[in-house]
């Protein structure tokens, strides 16, 4: 209760943060359900081109939709520490494990590098890594070089190697310090988290330039990284809140993680959910307003038109993310009372999820086809299905048998008695 | 700390008034008690002074929730639609207003003179000026602000408020207000001292 006096009397207890028991079965079935549902996408990939291009479209929007609930996590945990948050230590190890399960999305990459010629025209490849100077794109021979295969994929390395050092480096540490509660180990953290966040914002920025906008390569926009970056650190707040409910309904974590904790997980939630319409208000409004053909080109493509028959399924797809991934959560996420509530807020944070899914669907999709048929929809859910249940089972093995809490953090008194004013 | 002892005769109109009582407590483990006590015995119009943020004070106190978010709710709403009506009026009419003020539809670029995209910035930008100020100007007035002297800084004994005592002042306008029932009350729920303070008219 004296605050004021640097000790906390609230301590934590060590068994409802270490036994994952009650969700290691729910998650064993989780892992095994996705990769069956991946066996069958590939079986129905195989079945001629054009499911070999829907199978490969679809994996890189279920791809992307694990990769930035990972980034979002990695640059949640390294912005606790640029700003040594007190308020998080208990929350912060699940972002820890979401972010070190990165290595795994890395694997999740190595098919894409099949599919180079079906997704990304600007490679101009005839066939598997053979260059086609007939090949029917017109771009600069600077941005025909950046978008070659060989380089593109350098490219991809580099990125995942960085991510895998950074989430890595800050979960082993983290982890270390349960065991020998070094504070110098904190301090270390901190000392790094700086540059890491820099190093995060250059990478993230240029792997969304290479994986997404790739797909349209005559296209370009300086605020599509950010763009990106807004969904990521929406779904990863949404995807720790999940796991925080998931994980307290079986009796996990039950006191270490209250209400305060919630509440300012709803408030991050909250605030990225405006930025995310902020960037994509700010895209569009820009490409609008100049209306110049190369850039209203991916607009257009994607059905943000009123002229007459301009209009397809993608614009469906905008007036939902503007009424549900913006306005509705919005509204819903504004009163204190409902990011106070558990139910209430698992209640956005599901609902953020599937919109950002929509968001990317709407992002990669419209490359592959004007309207998504059956067929499409089918491999999209069974690539969801296939990458999403991989990831969440592979994380609860990163997670092991530790602790879900840094145990031996300095700041886990503050974390445990943190009010929200 | 003389006068208007008795607090129920009419002073005359130049002589010191009775604000309050003034207890003073030498840690928060004290303070909590006292304020669950005052706030159990009913007073309305009384406040904790801390040199710091004291989590459970609130609770203690028994404070309830501001009605500030729902000004900054209705007057960024207002500050929306005024922005919403200043693009619509300044770009997509012409009619006359009085004071010769006109709005002026001209065409940029092909888009419709009212183009809410185009709009959305000012729109915004209005809403934020206005929450802004409706939350910045109501926390100000609701917090009795602006005032230039207080009659708790009369107090000597206030001087270490910003240091290391913790004070309850009651005011004398509170209707359970009774001037020995609540020095009783301060000293039994564990007041280092109890203070009268007076406030000239």
């Amino acid at each position: 209760m004296a605050d004021w006096s640097g000790h906390h009397t609230t301590t934590l207890d060590p068994n409802e943060v270490r036994d994952l028991s009650p969700v290691r079965g729910f998650v064993g079935l989780k892992g095994v359900v996705g990769v069956v549902a991946m066996i069958v996408a590939i079986i129905l990939a195989l079945r001629g081109t054009e499911a070999t291009a829907r199978f490969f479209f679809a994996y890189l929007t279920a791809f992307a939709f694990v990769l930035s609930i990972s980034l979002g996590a990695l640059f949640f945990v390294l912005i606790q520490h640029v700003t040594s948050a007190g308020w998080s230590v208990t929350v912060r190890r699940v972002a820890e494990v979401l972010a070190a399960g990165i290595p795994f999305i890395a694997l999740m990459a190595i098919p894409l590098i099949f599919g180079i010629k079906y997704l990304y025209p600007g490679t101009a490849l005839d066939s598997f890594f053979r260059y086609d100077p007939e090949h029917p794109v017109h771009l600069s021979a600077l941005k025909i070089n950046w978008l070659s295969a060989p380089w593109l994929i350098t490219r991809l390395v580099i990125y995942f190697v960085v991510w895998i050092i950074m989430a890595r480096a800050y979960h082993r540490l983290s982890v270390k310090q349960d065991v020998s509660g070094d504070p110098q180990l904190s301090m270390r953290l901190k000392k790094f988290s700086a540059p890491c966040v820099i190093i995060f914002a250059l990478t993230v920025t240029f792997a969304s330039f290479d994986l997404f906008m790739a797909l349209d390569p005559q296209w370009f926009s300086t605020i599509f990284g950010v763009y990106f970056f807004a969904g990521c650190v929406v779904s990863s707040v949404g995807a720790m809140i999940l796991v925080f409910s998931a994980l307290q309904a079986r009796g996990v974590m039950a006191s270490s993680v209250n209400t305060e904790h919630y509440h300012d997980l709803g408030k991050l939630m909250f605030g990225f959910v405006f930025f995310w319409g902020y960037i994509a208000f700010s895209q569009f409004m820009l490409i609008w307003y100049a209306s110049l053909p190369e850039e209203v080109v991916w607009f257009h493509d994607r059905g943000a038109t009123t002229a007459a028959g301009g209009a397809n399924q993608w614009t469906n797809f905008i007036l939902v993310l503007l009424v549900g991934n913006f306005i509705l959560p919005f509204l819903g996420l504004l009163s204190r009372h409902v990011k106070r509530s558990r139910g209430p807020l698992t209640f956005w944070a599901i609902w953020l999820l599937i919109l950002h899914y929509i968001d990317l669907c709407w992002l990669i999709m419209p490359s592959f086809t004007e309207a998504l048929t059956a067929a499409d929809v089918t491999m999209m859910i069974l690539c969801l299905i296939g990458l999403g249940g991989i990831y969440l089972a592979l994380c609860a093995r990163v997670a092991g048998r530790r602790s879900l809490v840094p145990t031996q953090d300095p700041r886990l008194g503050e974390s445990l008695e943190f009010h929200n004013a | 700390m003389t006068a208007a002892h008795g607090s129920q005769s009419a002073p005359a109109p130049d002589q010191p008034q009775l604000y309050g009582l003034l207890a003073e407590f030498s840690s928060v483990d004290a303070l909590l008690p006292a304020a669950t006590k005052v706030r159990e015995a009913g007073y309305r119009r009384w406040d904790c002074l801390t040199p710091f943020p004291v989590h459970k004070l609130d609770a203690a106190m028994g404070v309830r929730a501001t009605i500030l978010p729902w000004i900054v709710l209705i007057v960024g709403l207002s500050g929306m639609f005024a922005g919403i009506f200043l693009c619509w009026w300044t770009n997509a009419t012409s009619f006359d207003l009085p004071f010769a003020i006109r709005g002026y539809a001209y065409h940029i670029s092909g888009k419709p003179f009212f183009s809410l995209p185009a709009n959305i910035p000012v729109i915004f930008e209005v809403t934020v000026l206005a929450s802004a100020l409706a939350a910045v100007i109501g926390m100000v007035l609701m917090n009795g602000l602006p005032r230039l002297n207080h009659p708790l800084l009369t107090i000597q004994r206030t001087r270490r408020l910003t240091q290391d005592r913790f004070f309850i002042a009651i005011e004398a306008d509170d209707p359970n207000f009774d001037r020995q029932a609540t020095e009783a009350l301060l000293q039994e729920a564990g007041a280092d001292a109890v203070e009268e303070v007076t406030e000239s008219p």
